[in-house]
């Protein structure tokens, strides 16, 4: 004879899988699709060379190489701030014709091939570029300096915090800000003091989905900036490169890529918690 | 109670408008006195809130011209367009939308900042309004903090403290529960009588224009169907969105010496009113409660008499309302209060045909407002 406490529990659980309304079978392929993700992960972690780990991610050409990356991640997320948060605003918020084109204008780089997205680079900012003679004439040179891995790593990042704000801004909606007209507010002021802060947390992760998307790029980077030691050569580079040399030395760079993701998407995690 | 003289007085806020929007079939004429509040009724998509976001700028008119004061805020023709945040007129939603990220002071404070007043100054100034609609124990609490009818409260003091030459209120009794209308349109009437504020409230309720408003205006289709004071339109409706708020029954048609000539050509039979010419349009109105209930056809002294069938039988303390399908010259929907013991004497049921019959002295035949 089943005690009430037993009958209870039971009818808890029963509850619980009603309140899913999700046919059971669905949690088969789910499952499948999160191992498919979880695996190759814990395969890389099972080939890591711990005794010789440390050794492996301070030699000279790594700790350049990780240096790099974060100085150009950092530099192009911020310009993708400075650049996507006004477009994310202008596609939220203006109307004009043409503005759907725009739209899809600004996606092209997230669909785009990143090779082929470094080629088209090269034959705006290269020597031979659109803008060569201009860049010339002023004195700067940007294929295959640190500043080329930055435009590269911005490029293919921008539509990420775009897409995000734009997604942010929709949400918030325009009420908020048509109450702080009524009130007195300056569209400046509204933008500074009621838009931002209510779009805040979409801003963050935003940014730092700009940041993970830079701090992986490696076709654009390779194919517009080069691989030299030091100036182009960033963490994904120097993984590629150690690949075919030094495989433990690949292995353990990768892990910590993968450790630097996963601190950023619990970082995210946090702030998208804290602010709502 | 606060002091009156916490609440500066402020007297302006004469209105004047006449504009267009034809794509939503708006076309409005309406003058306000300085420090008059006026209740804008009209069913759903009759252009109410949409008429609100004309004057505070939220929405352009094709035509015409709109003026605060000795401030013209849109004038199509001389392509005069002055922004929301420069019109001195606030907008007070059916929602609080109180600034999730700004604890109720720094809410309150909003309006005073963005007009240049310094953080000390708009900061005394938000605890002056907090503490004039009773909520400075709210001062440093956030949105989520509050419930519904306490962030309306601060909604309130926010859009006063902005200083606005006209308020307009979108319903800011909708959203609140039973408990929380009562207390939150008691405190309206304070704030608007003691700083004559001119005001335009939206609503949907007889007690807030009954109690808030000076005048009335109903709104049908992008028009102002009525205007007048609130007293005025309840007791004598002319539009049938009026008689529906004041709960009488409205029949419309023509006047003749003995009555009204409805357009399926019944005679609506009544006392008609001297100001009524024959043949003028007018309407019959009368109260559900001088209507009685027949099964079978009354007999007697002139009456009028209607077939109907019952559809809903809705209990009203003690009486018994009636609402019925079948028309008098057009007009359906015509409504009769009973008791309960007459209504289980004939047996009532939704679906059961039965006949109206309103004496004649009952009925009051006068004018309608000519369009």
């Amino acid at each position: 004879m089943a005690t009430p406490t037993t009958v209870w529990a039971r009818h808890r659980k029963g509850r619980a899988a009603v309140g899913s309304g999700l046919p059971g079978w669905v949690f088969l392929p789910a499952a499948v699709g999160g191992v498919f993700i979880v695996l190759p992960l814990l395969a890389m972690l099972a080939r890591v060379q711990w005794s010789s780990f440390l050794a492996l991610i301070t030699s000279e050409s790594s700790v350049a190489a990780l240096w790099l990356s974060l100085k150009t991640s950092t530099a192009s997320t911020i310009l993708c701030v400075v650049l996507g948060a006004p477009m994310a605003l202008v596609l939220a918020r203006a109307s004009f014709p043409g503005l759907r084109l725009a739209r899809s204008v600004v996606l092209l780089p997230l669909v785009l091939p990143p090779v082929v997205g470094g080629i088209a680079l090269i034959y705006t900012y290269g020597r031979q570029g659109l803008l060569g003679n201009t860049l010339q004439f002023l004195g700067l040179k940007i294929a295959f300096s640190t500043t080329a891995v930055i435009i590269a790593q911005t490029f293919v990042a921008l539509p990420f915090l775009v897409l995000s704000l734009e997604g942010s801004l929709r949400t918030a909606g325009r009420r908020y800000e048509a109450i702080a007209a009524t009130l007195g507010a300056r569209p400046t002021t509204v933008l500074r003091r009621v838009t931002i802060p209510l779009v805040l947390p979409g801003l963050i992760s935003g940014a730092v989905l700009a940041f993970a998307r830079a701090l992986g790029e490696f076709g654009a980077t390779l194919t517009f900036a080069g691989s030299l030691q030091g100036t182009t050569r960033t963490l994904p580079l120097e993984i590629y490169l150690q690949r075919e040399t030094d495989p433990d030395a690949a292995v353990a760079l990768s892990l910590v890529l993968v450790v630097v993701a996963v601190l950023i998407v619990l970082a995210t995690r946090g702030q998208g918690d804290g602010s709502r | 109670m606060t002091e009156p003289t916490t609440m500066p007085v402020r007297r302006s806020g004469a209105l004047n408008m006449h504009v267009r929007l034809d794509e939503r079939g708006i076309d409005l004429e309406l003058h306000v006195h300085p420090g008059e509040v006026v209740a804008l009724l009209g069913a759903n998509g009759a252009g109410k809130t949409t008429m609100l976001s004309l004057i505070s700028g939220l929405l352009r008119p094709d035509t015409g011209r709109i003026s605060l004061d000795e401030n013209v805020l849109v004038d199509v023709d001389r392509r005069v367009w002055v922004p929301a945040h420069q019109r001195a007129v606030v907008l007070l939603a059916q929602q609080a939308l109180l600034f999730p990220h700004l604890t109720a002071a720094a809410n309150v404070a909003f309006g005073p900042r963005s007009k240049g007043v310094s953080r000390k100054g708009a900061k005394a100034e938000a605890a002056r309004w907090l503490a004039a609609v009773d909520a400075t124990e709210f001062a440093e609490r956030r949105p989520v903090q509050l419930s519904g009818g306490q962030a309306q409260r601060i909604a309130i003091a926010r859009a006063l403290a902005a200083d606005p030459a006209l308020l307009l209120l979108d319903e800011p009794m909708a959203a609140l529960d039973v408990a929380g209308a009562p207390a939150l349109r008691q405190l309206l009437r304070k704030v608007l009588r003691q700083t004559g504020r001119t005001a335009l409230l939206v609503t949907h309720d007889l007690v807030d224009a009954l109690s808030l408003a000076d005048r009335v205006i109903v709104l049908d289709a992008g028009r102002i169907v009525e205007d007048g004071p609130t007293r005025t339109v309840l007791t004598h409706p002319r539009s049938p969105f009026a008689a529906r708020i004041a709960g009488v029954n409205l029949v419309t048609g023509l006047s003749d010496s003995h009555g009204l000539l409805t357009s399926d050509g019944t005679r609506v039979h009544g006392i008609v009113d001297p100001t009524c010419l024959a043949g003028q349009r007018a309407v019959a109105v009368f109260s559900p409660a001088a209507v009685a209930v027949h099964l079978t056809p009354p007999t007697g002294s002139p009456r009028n008499q209607i077939a109907i069938t019952l559809t809903e039988l809705e209990p009203r303390g003690e009486l018994i309302r009636i609402h019925a399908a079948g028309t008098l010259g057009g007009t359906d929907g015509l409504i009769a209060d009973i008791t309960a013991a007459a209504a289980a004497d004939l047996d009532l049921v939704p679906g059961k045909p039965v006949y109206y019959a309103v004496k004649a002295t009952e009925v009051k035949i006068y004018p309608s407002r000519q369009r």
